[in-house]
Formats: structure tokens, sequence, C-alpha cells
């Protein structure tokens, strides 16, 4: 969800609930084009990663299917965009402009460090690769709050990234990859903090999202995994062999081990 | 008023803008760096500072964290999406970054500026883009410490914090009093840079003309002005408005620093006693 120089640059696109676009104005999405094998992959990764977020009960954008019309995709031909948009299912999110990105200035400007916790949780099941890049965690003023919350936004890059994803290298790093890398320092004092219940927590949640696996997965479109060429059964397979061993993947024990060493007490310089 | 030459360079500047869709936008911070330079110096509006347009609690954090993001981009001299190897003085690492500031607060892309001391300018270019307004006791701290600095040495001739009989025999205070034996020397200084830069030439113009009125010797003026990079706040005007009423030539303090302090040790130097006359008896 970045106007940067990703993969492939996202779109501000404004669309409508009807082909016909008589629903006038529409709302403004920033919409992502798959772009072959890979771009695929990473839609997939997106869809599907976006919706265990939601079954989990994660913040998340509010997340569409997008239909480009072959009149639309040849409109683009006459742009300078860089790529070439076909016609068919791509993915947007719904635009907001009361975010920015993540970090904080500093740890007391999360509303609830905990948000955090759930967010590396996830990611570290789903694999998730670049959730420190500058874009992919977004902080927003829930209601009256004067700190932020957390709302954890692309997930193309899950499954190890979308070009291991793709050529089915996920399946190794399935078995061999641990816990993810989601800023680190603030997410260790989050847990210090909060004690190894806020990891406890977030396995539950992820516990809560493994439950609708199948309808999440049902919800990435047929052509995006034939023309990715990954196997949904193989994904979701890999997704249950790590929600249970997500323990092990997260470290649970190295958490309890340093909350019980300082009894409760605050660690210093950290 | 004539004009000076001064050395100078190229300079580039952006203007960082808080962004509240569907409102205008509010200038909230500079950043002014050289392409052949190492440093970028960079401005973001402070907690005691108002801006109109920046009210909220929300929109301040949102500032302040944008704030702490670009001075540590600028620090590590890294950008996210850009290959290393561009650094934070390069044009092209600042049109990445507005590429990629796209919520909440946005830069814009680099804008030449003439400049010759950007530690200094920085603040002016600051006033001039942003105009916010500041305390007025912080704003006088500000002026004196920039008139410090211009004299340098010749500051230890004169005094702080006194004050000249003023018209009808009221006190006027004035920042640098010079007591001389024939003549008082007063060194002056306003921020022609800020929002009140019309307000505060009036009331230095005025102020001055009252010490005229009212001292008991003569009073020379040295005057000097914190000036905005190329007279973005408009305030040629005001500098030729305190020659004319002042009848003494006003001075840039960070542009014509040496000609403000060459003025003040003349004005101050001791007097010399002149050869006494001899006459030839032969």
């Amino acid at each position: 969800m970045m106007g940067g120089l990703t993969r492939w640059r996202p779109r501000r696109v404004v669309c409508t609930a009807d082909a016909d676009h008589k629903e006038q104005p529409g709302c403004e999405y920033v919409v992502k084009y798959a772009q072959g094998q890979d771009g695929a992959a990473a839609l997939i990764s997106e869809i599907v990663s976006h919706g265990l977020l939601e079954a989990g009960g994660l913040p998340r954008l509010e997340a569409a299917l997008v239909v480009v019309s072959d009149r639309l995709a040849r409109s683009y031909q006459q742009t300078d965009i860089g790529y070439q948009v076909e016609a068919g299912i791509h993915f947007g999110t719904r635009r907001r402009t009361d975010v920015f990105p993540a970090p904080p200035e500093s740890y007391g400007d999360l509303r609830d460090p905990t948000e955090l916790v759930d967010i590396w949780v996830f990611d570290s099941w789903l694999m998730n690769i670049d959730r420190a890049t500058h874009g992919n965690l977004l902080m927003y003023h829930a209601s009256s709050a004067a700190q932020w919350s957390l709302l954890a936004v692309d997930q193309s890059d899950c499954f190890g990234g979308a070009h291991e994803f793709r050529t089915g290298r996920y399946r190794k790093l399935c078995r061999e990859r641990g816990a993810a890398g989601t800023f680190e320092q603030l997410r260790d004092r989050a847990v210090l903090e909060h004690g190894p219940q806020a990891v406890r927590q977030a396995m539950d949640k992820v516990a809560n999202a493994i439950g609708q696996l199948n309808q999440v997965m049902a919800r990435a479109p047929s052509g995006w995994w034939s023309a990715a060429k990954v196997d949904a059964q193989e994904v979701a397979q890999c997704l249950r062999d790590r929600a249970a061993r997500l323990g092990e993947i997260v470290d649970i024990k190295h958490w309890e081990g340093l909350t019980d060493g300082i009894n409760g007490g605050r660690l210093l310089n950290l | 008023m004539a004009s000076t030459v001064v050395a100078s360079s190229t300079y580039e500047y952006a203007v960082f803008q808080y962004v509240r869709e569907p409102y205008a936008t509010v200038p909230v911070g500079v950043a002014l760096w050289s392409q052949n330079g190492d440093n970028v110096y960079l401005r973001f509006v402070h907690a005691d500072e108002e801006v109109s347009g920046l009210r909220s609690g929300r929109a301040r954090q949102i500032v302040r964290t944008a704030a702490a993001q670009v001075a540590g981009w600028v620090r590590q001299r890294s950008l996210p999406y850009l290959p290393s190897g561009v650094p934070p003085t390069a044009n092209a690492w600042w049109r990445h970054l507005a590429s990629i500031m796209e919520f909440g607060v946005a830069v814009s892309e680099p804008l030449a500026i003439d400049c010759t001391r950007p530690a200094e300018e920085i603040e002016a270019l600051f006033e001039a883009v942003v105009s916010p307004t500041t305390a007025e006791a912080s704003a006088r701290l500000r002026v004196d410490g920039v008139i410090t600095r211009a004299l340098g040495d010749v500051a230890a001739r004169f005094e702080t914090g006194k004050a000249l009989p003023g018209f009808g025999g009221k006190p006027v205070a004035i920042r640098r009093l010079h007591r001389g034996p024939t003549r008082y020397v007063v060194a002056e200084g306003v921020n022609l840079a800020s929002e009140r830069a019309e307000e505060d030439a009036d009331a230095l113009a005025s102020r001055l003309l009252r010490v005229t009125e009212g001292a008991d010797m003569p009073v020379e003026f040295v005057i000097g002005y914190i000036s905005s990079p190329e007279g973005l706040n408009g305030e040629v005007v005001y500098v030729d408005w305190l020659q004319h009423k002042l009848n003494t030539r006003p001075y840039d303090l960070v542009r014509q620093e040496q000609q403000f302090r060459r003025a003040a040790t003349a004005a101050t130097a001791p007097l010399q006693p002149t050869l006494p006359e001899v006459v030839g008896s032969g």
C-alpha cells in the first residue's frame, strides 16, 4: 500500500459497486493490478492474509476485488504507468486519508502495544517478510484516542515473499522459517510490559482465524491460483502446520522465561 | 536601497506540508541543503509555536512523527525504496521522498534558493514559509542572540538591558547601549523574516525616533535585521523604511554580519587625540 518503487506501483482508482458505474461518485481504492505469475501469487497472499487478519479480529483496511473491464484495460494502454493492466479481477483496499506510516515517534505513542504483538504473531504465522518496510504498518487514531492504533497493510509478501510463494519454495520455508521481524524493539518492549500472555492471546486469535481458513481461501479467485500455479490445498496445509507449531515459531518459552526472570519487574536499557 | 554583492551560492529547499483533505495544506517545516554540501538542515514547527491550521493534538502528533522519520532518514542517509548511494543532498533523494510521503505530511519538489549560511538562514526560511506565531519573549531572545553573534568581540563595548530617556522624558528600553563621551551608540535589531515584520519594523523605528527626541546627547544607531532568504517575506520595503526614518543603513545580520560589526566597531571606537599642531618658530 504505497506509492514508491514497489514491485509494481499500486494505483488510486475510483471504483463503484456496479459495473456500469451508475452508483456515483464511487469510492477511492488503492488497487494492485496482478502482473504475471509473481503478481498473481502476491494477490493470493494479499487476499488470504487479509482474510485471516479479519478472521482473527485484527484491524485491517477494507478490501475488495476490483473488476477491470476490457475498456478500462485498453484505456491504460494510452498511459505511462509502466506496466500492462489486464482485464479481469484484481485486488484493492479502500483508501484512507487518516493514516500515517509507522513507526511512531516513541513507544508511548502507541494506544495499545499488544496490537503490535498481534500483528507480529500473525506475521510469524503467515511468513510475512516485510512488515517493517515503510508503509506496510500504518497508524491511525481510533475514535477520540490521542495515541496511535495500528493497522497491518500490504500482505503481498507473506509466504516468504511472492517469488518464493509462486515457485513453491514457501513449502520449505513453511517448515523452517522462524518468527517475523516486525519492529523488534517496540515488540520486545510490548511483550516485556504486557507479559507472555499478550503472545498467547495473539496465538488464540490465530486459532480463531484457522477455524475460518477454508472460507478465507475461497475468497481468492480461481484465476489467480491457476495463474500463479500455486496449489490451494498445499497452502492451507502449510498454514495449519505453522499454526500448530506457532508457540515454537514465536518462541513462547523464551518470553515466559524472560518475564519469569524479572519476577514482574521491569527491564532497563531495552 | 542599493544592492550589495555578497558571497552566496545556490541551495535547494523543500517545504513540508500537513495534508488535511479536503482543506488546504498547511506548511509545517522546511529543509535546506546544497547539492555540493554534506548537510541537510531541517526545521519543523516546535511545540511552543502556533501555526494556523495545526491546532489539534492529533495534527501535531502527525507532524512530530513525520519530522522524526525524516530526520532519521537524513541521519541514516537512506530512504525506503531508494537504492543506496543517493545522498540526502541530492535532489533525486528529495524527489523520491516526495513520492513516498503520501500520508498526513507531504513534501514539495526541491526549489532553488540563494543562501550563504544555511545553519542560520534555515530559521528565517522557516519563518517566512511557515509563519509561526512565536511567543514574544522567545522571538526577542532570538534577535538578541543573532545581534550578539554578529557583534562578536565588539559586544563587550555595549551594555544590555539599559534605557535612554525618550520623547517627553519617558525611558526607552535599548537592546545594546554604548555610552561614548560625546554620543550614545545604540545597536538594535529586528526580525523581518517573521509574520510580524511590518509591526516590528514600525515599532523599532518609532522607539528609536523617540530616543533621538529625548536623549541628552546625540545618538548613533547601528541597525541589523534578520531577513528571509531571497526576501521571501517581502521585507525590502521595511529595510528601506528603517533607513529612511533612522538615517542609517540597516545590515542583514547574517549576510552582512561583517559590515554590521565594522559599523559597530567604528561607532564605538575610542576617541584618538589628534597631534598637537606645531608651529615653527624659525
